[in-house]
């Protein structure tokens, strides 16, 4: 020790400003964060020369102790900037490398993911169920299979009324029938609930008819039920033309034409303006500008005794539309048999 | 219905103020909808009525005749060449002139023109027409010969000329008076408010000039015929009907047949009335007998058919035979032929139900048929019958050869109905003056009874508002106050109702709880990546069987459409894995859902089938090995949504399902101890069934089941903010022991501070197999402090002691 401690405050000076200049080459050296951060312990670190050398300042002199440690400290300083400044200009310099490297072509397609699609029908369901909802309509589903009474004879289609052939129903070898349609659902609903009855019926419906384009056995019907005092024919018009402004997010008319269904009385078929030309008349309704689009009437008072309700104190209207045409409207779909022939290149457009 | 512009003016005088497209959109508003307006042979042109002077055979041809043909009385004849073998000197028959046009024979909608034309160096000036060329039939006969009482140089074609409305028969299936040009015509003359001629409903009295004996005897009850009537004609010349009969039946699709098959076709689209003739000398004893059929006995019908008829069945026989299926058709022996001299002509009044069963068990449509079972007004019979004579007598020599026959024991009187004008607004909304709907009424042939006096003070409010109306018979389908609001309202014009809202309360809509839980399952699902798609509710046998399913559960169906839609769905898999062998033509693998109905043999207490909702879910995968934790863990977060903590059991034998799927890779869904579902691969047997190269994973519930259980969300946990620190350990277990059991004993242990266990890996060595190795992940942490590592290594120990204890498992060094 006694050695050292001969070094004069000059010897120590120039050691500083030796270190200083190794530093300085070296720092400028370094080529990534790694380098630097060697650089840093080199220097600054615990074991670097300038530790070793503060370590020593505590054998100088007051003058030298001054001289020397304000000197040594500035070093320290000045390594700290250099380091940080390389650091900077790496730094900076690998942003600009990533920037010119990393061009990609944007329009590659997206890793494929999986997602699901419900069924157009489903999706028309929702749609139609939403909307009479907000109106206070209540969802009640159908059976799929019912009896004579429900699907005929509670609803005024006595046995053996012709009418009943205009339903082409099928029967199960143990005399129930898949229902021709949602009414089947009618009796229980205003047997059941204390008026205002106000009920929508979706469900499948099946009819004993030939398939082809524009036909199907199975279809999905939307029935409504409308049970309340005072209810009248023009309130009829009003909720479904409602419902269609709804639906179609435009103001749609409504025109009603006489039609027989025994479940009903007045009972008629309800179109719409056509949707697809607004009533200026089209290829798709016959330059009438209009749709036939569903069945409605009167809720005949024989339903209504039938279901406890007195005809002279209640009225109601009742209807009953398919969805499948709305939606071939709607997409263009040419054959309504691709709703229920599950190919998913038809599914996964909707 | 078929129904004639031409015809109609017959009742209407006052119609051709009416455009046609007019007409049509009255009859669409206010009754059954036009679908069409047809213009019946509307191309003819310069057809008149000739008159062959003489015939002389075209010089070098074997069969064309060259004849004379008067068209006009104050012109020359003119020359004619015509080929047919019927043409006669003194015939009276259709010549078209040259620029006029007629039917083409190979088109019955396109005509041609006739011109003058060379043959054989002749000059032919016109063309004898068959009855093919001017529309009357798309039969090719030689000429037709016209009456002799035809004047020469008639204009034939305002007679073959039409309008035909064609309207909607559905509309119109409680309104048998309408299935008539009489009753569309009373229609039209309330809605368009013009004169209705009631002249044709007189009835023309009947007086025998002559005598032919028969005898009726009605063995039915009253209900099943409530009328019935006839009369014997004698020397009834049968022929061809007059030109005019001929062109109007055919304009209305109805073919002409002979003048007396052609008078009962006529009266029953003019007044509504089916009748029936038959051949008096073919009839054996000369009587008719009313009676209902015997078991199996057979009948030959005038469609060339032998039909089998039944105990139910009402027919008209005579000694011998059923020779009328009533009210449906007639026998083959009585009908009525060219060589007929005498006929009963019958009119008669069936009951609709018996009818329209007879005509469905049969088979058999007709157009009488059509009208008996809507329920005639047997207030009509009479008039039909007496129609058919009169205008049988006008067209024929033949002579009444009886008083009328009638049986009708129960008249039918007209219905009273109380009615309360302020129904009108009340059901209907609209406000119309007391007045107006009496106009209404009587327009359309109702009686007003009883009209209280509007001026007179003494009448009270109440009284003012009722009015007592009485229907005519051939209403049948007024019955209730209801009806006639639909009459005033259809009348004052369905398109002048303004649409109006009803008034609700703000009650919320009550919930349906199948629709949330059906929209959550359906969302979820597609957030996975499943496609839904809707299959029939129809199946079949081949479908059943190729899934190894027993075609015993499935309900069939007694008049399917075809063989593959025979059965009711009992499971949503067969039609299910049909649709998986479509789409895997396209896709080599894909993942897809549904949700439907399916039926139970087992019933409800209102004795309906079971008819729960299921949910299916598919996954298919050409290469995949092990198909069944892919589509557990897509099961596993709708389970989660759903808050549903599901076991997983062994199936048994016996169970439905069995031989559909694969018995090693199979498992029943338990929920709260109640049976849900299964989930699983489906048997490679099956997939071979199916021809399908994939496996295929499925899971089915009972969507029916799940709101019973009253499931609910587990609490909120709140969030710790202590570490939470993972272990992983790693065992030896017999290779038979069930992850659920390893689980099951760490949760024995209640240990508050095991947050999680999840399965890292599985691996087994190939020289032990008898163990496998398991790593599990337990997530640590406590609610109130940081662990220990004291703390940590207590719980791991103690899993280990009770895995090692319990099942005998060995920590992996």
């Amino acid at each position: 020790m006694a050695d050292k401690q001969v070094q004069t405050t000059f010897e120590l000076s120039k050691l500083l400003n030796d270190i200083k200049e190794k530093a300085s080459s070296n720092i400028i050296a370094a080529k990534n964060s790694e380098e630097i951060e060697f650089e840093r312990v080199n220097y600054l670190g615990r074991k670097s020369e300038l530790t070793f050398l503060l370590k020593q300042l505590k054998n100088l002199d007051l003058e030298a102790k001054k001289l020397i440690g304000a000197q040594a400290n500035q070093l320290r300083q000045d390594i700290n900037i250099l380091l940080l400044k390389q650091e900077k200009k790496l730094q900076a310099s690998e942003l600009s490398q990533k920037l010119t490297t990393e061009e990609i072509d944007i329009t590659l397609p997206g890793i494929k993911k999986l997602r699901g699609h419900l069924h157009p029908v489903t999706q028309m369901q929702r749609r139609a169920e939403d909307i009479f909802q907000s109106m206070g309509f209540q969802i009640v589903y159908p059976y799929e299979l019912d009896d004579d009474a429900h699907i005929f004879s509670l609803i005024n289609f006595p046995l053996g009324h012709p009418a009943r052939d205009n339903w082409d129903t099928f029967s199960t070898i143990d005399g129930f029938m898949p229902i021709p349609h949602t009414s089947a659902m009618q009796n229980r609903v205003i047997s059941t609930i204390t008026p205002p009855v106000k009920v929508i019926i979706p469900g499948r419906c099946f009819r004993n008819e030939a398939t082809d384009a524009r036909h199907e056995h199975t279809f999905f019907q939307i029935e409504g039920v409308y049970v309340d005092k005072g209810i009248r024919l023009t309130d009829m018009l009003g909720t479904l033309k409602t419902f269609f402004t709804e639906f179609y997010e435009r103001n749609i008319e409504v025109k009603f034409t006489p039609d027989f269904f025994p479940f009903v009385e007045p009972g008629g078929m309800m179109s719409l303006t056509c949707v697809l030309c607004h009533g200026k008349g089209c290829k798709v309704c016959k330059g009438s500008g209009w749709l036939e689009i569903l069945g409605c009437g009167m809720i005949h008072p024989e339903v209504l005794k039938a279901a406890n309700i007195d005809p002279d104190v209640f009225s109601g209207f009742a209807w009953g539309f398919g969805l499948e045409r709305l939606m071939m409207m709607k997409y263009n779909i040419e054959d309504v048999r691709h709703f229920y022939n599950g190919n998913l290149k038809f599914l996964r457009q909707f | 219905m078929l129904i004639s512009y031409k015809w109609l003016q017959k009742y209407l005088p006052d119609l051709n103020k009416f455009a046609p497209e007019a007409i049509a959109e009255a009859l669409t508003i206010s009754i059954a909808e036009v679908e069409n307006i047809h213009k019946v042979r509307s191309g003819l042109k310069n057809i008149v009525v000739g008159e062959i002077i003489q015939i002389e055979k075209v010089p070098d041809s074997d069969h064309l005749n060259l004849c004379q043909v008067l068209t006009d009385q104050n012109n020359p004849k003119r020359t004619i060449i015509c080929g047919a073998s019927n043409v006669k000197e003194g015939m009276k028959v259709a010549v078209c002139l040259p620029g006029g046009f007629v039917v083409n024979p190979k088109d019955p909608n396109k005509f041609f023109e006739i011109k003058e034309i060379n043959i054989k160096g002749i000059l032919s000036s016109g063309m004898i027409c068959s009855p093919c060329e001017l529309g009357l039939t798309d039969v090719h006969l030689e000429i037709l010969a016209l009456e002799p009482e035809l004047p020469v140089g008639m204009d034939l074609v305002p007679l073959l000329q039409d309008l035909i409305f064609e309207v909607e028969n559905k509309a119109l299936s409680h309104r048998s008076d309408c299935f008539s040009h009489l009753g569309i015509a009373r229609e039209l003359s309330a809605i368009l408010k013009i004169k209705f001629d009631s002249q044709l409903l007189e009835e023309y009295p009947i007086i025998p000039a002559a005598s032919l004996d028969y005898s009726i005897e009605i063995n039915v009850p009253n209900e099943l015929c409530p009328r019935f009537c006839a009369v014997a004609l004698k020397d009834v010349e049968v022929k061809n009907s007059p030109f005019w009969l001929q062109a109007q039946l055919t304009a209305v699709g109805i073919r002409a047949i002979n003048n007396i098959v052609d008078v009962t076709n006529y009266i029953m689209l003019d007044k509504g009335q089916p009748m029936h003739a038959y051949d008096y000398d073919k009839m054996a004893e000369k009587k008719l007998i009313v009676r209902t059929a015997k078991t199996k006995e057979k009948v030959n019908a005038l469609d060339e058919k032998t039909y089998e008829l039944n105990k139910t069945m009402v027919v008209i026989s005579d000694a011998e035979s059923v020779e009328d299926i009533a009210g449906i058709m007639g026998g083959a022996k009585t009908q009525i032929t060219f060589a007929t001299k005498n006929i009963i002509l019958e009119a008669a009044n069936w009951e609709m139900y018996n009818i329209r069963k007879t005509s469905r068990t049969l088979g058999v449509r007709s157009e009488a048929g059509t009208r008996f079972e809507k329920g005639l007004d047997p207030n009509f019979t009479m008039l039909g019958l007496k129609s058919a004579v009169k205008l049988i007598s006008d067209i024929t020599d033949a002579e009444i050869a009886s008083t009328i026959y009638d049986h009708y024991p129960n008249p039918v009187l007209e219905t009273i109905i109380d009615f309360d004008i302020n129904l009108i607004s009340r059901l209907i909304g609209i406000d119309l003056s007391k007045q107006q709907i009496i106009d209404t009424l009587k327009s359309l042939q109702f009686e007003i009874l009883e009209e209280t006096n509007s001026d007179d003070s003494n009448v009270n409010q109440v009284s003012q508002s009722q009015i007592k109306i009485k229907v005519p018979t051939f209403r049948r389908d007024i019955k209730i106050k209801q009806d006639l609001l639909e009459e005033v309202a259809r009348l004052f014009g369905y398109q002048n109702l303004k649409p109006t809202l009803p008034l609700r309360d703000l009650t919320p809509v009550l919930q349906n709880q199948d629709t949330i839980l059906f929209r959550k399952t359906q969302d979820i699902l597609v957030g996975l990546g499943f496609d839904e798609l809707l299959t029939y509710s129809f199946t079949n046998s081949n479908a059943v069987k190729k899934s190894n399913l027993e075609i015993k559960d499935y309900l069939e169906i007694n008049n399917p459409l075809s063989p593959e839609l025979a059965l009711m769905r009992n499971s949503l898999l067969p039609n299910l894995l049909e649709k998986v062998k479509d789409n895997a033509k396209n896709f080599s693998n894909f993942q897809c859902f549904e949700i439907g109905r399916v039926i139970e043999s087992e019933m409800t207490p209102d004795n309906l089938h079971e008819q729960p909702h299921k949910l299916c879910l598919v996954i298919y995968n050409s290469e995949a090995e092990n198909l069944f934790t892919e589509i557990k863990g897509s099961w596993e977060i709708l389970a989660q949504a759903l808050n549903i903590q599901a076991n997983y059991l062994n199936t048994e034998n016996n169970w439905k399902f069995a031989n559909m799927m694969h018995p090693k890779r199979v498992a029943l869904i338990q929920c709260n101890n109640i049976n849900l579902g299964f989930i699983g691969e489906i048997h490679p047997q099956v997939l071979q069934n199916w021809e399908l190269k994939g496996r295929v994973a499925i899971l089915e519930i009972n969507l029916d089941q799940i709101i019973p259980l009253k499931l609910i969300a587990k609490a909120y946990q709140p969030l710790s903010p202590y570490q939470e620190v993972t272990r992983d350990l790693s065992l030896w277990f017999d290779r038979n022991t069930k992850y659920a059991d390893i689980i099951k004993e760490i949760n024995s242990l209640n240990n508050s501070l095991i947050k999680e266990i999840n399965l890292v890996d599985i691996f087994y060595l190939p020289e032990n197999t008898s163990e496998k190795s398991i790593t599990l992940r337990l997530s640590l942490q406590s609610q109130e402090k940081t662990l220990t590592d004291k703390e940590i290594n207590e719980t791991t120990d103690n899993i280990i002691k009770v895995l090692e204890t319990k099942l005998k498992a060995k920590l992996r060094t």
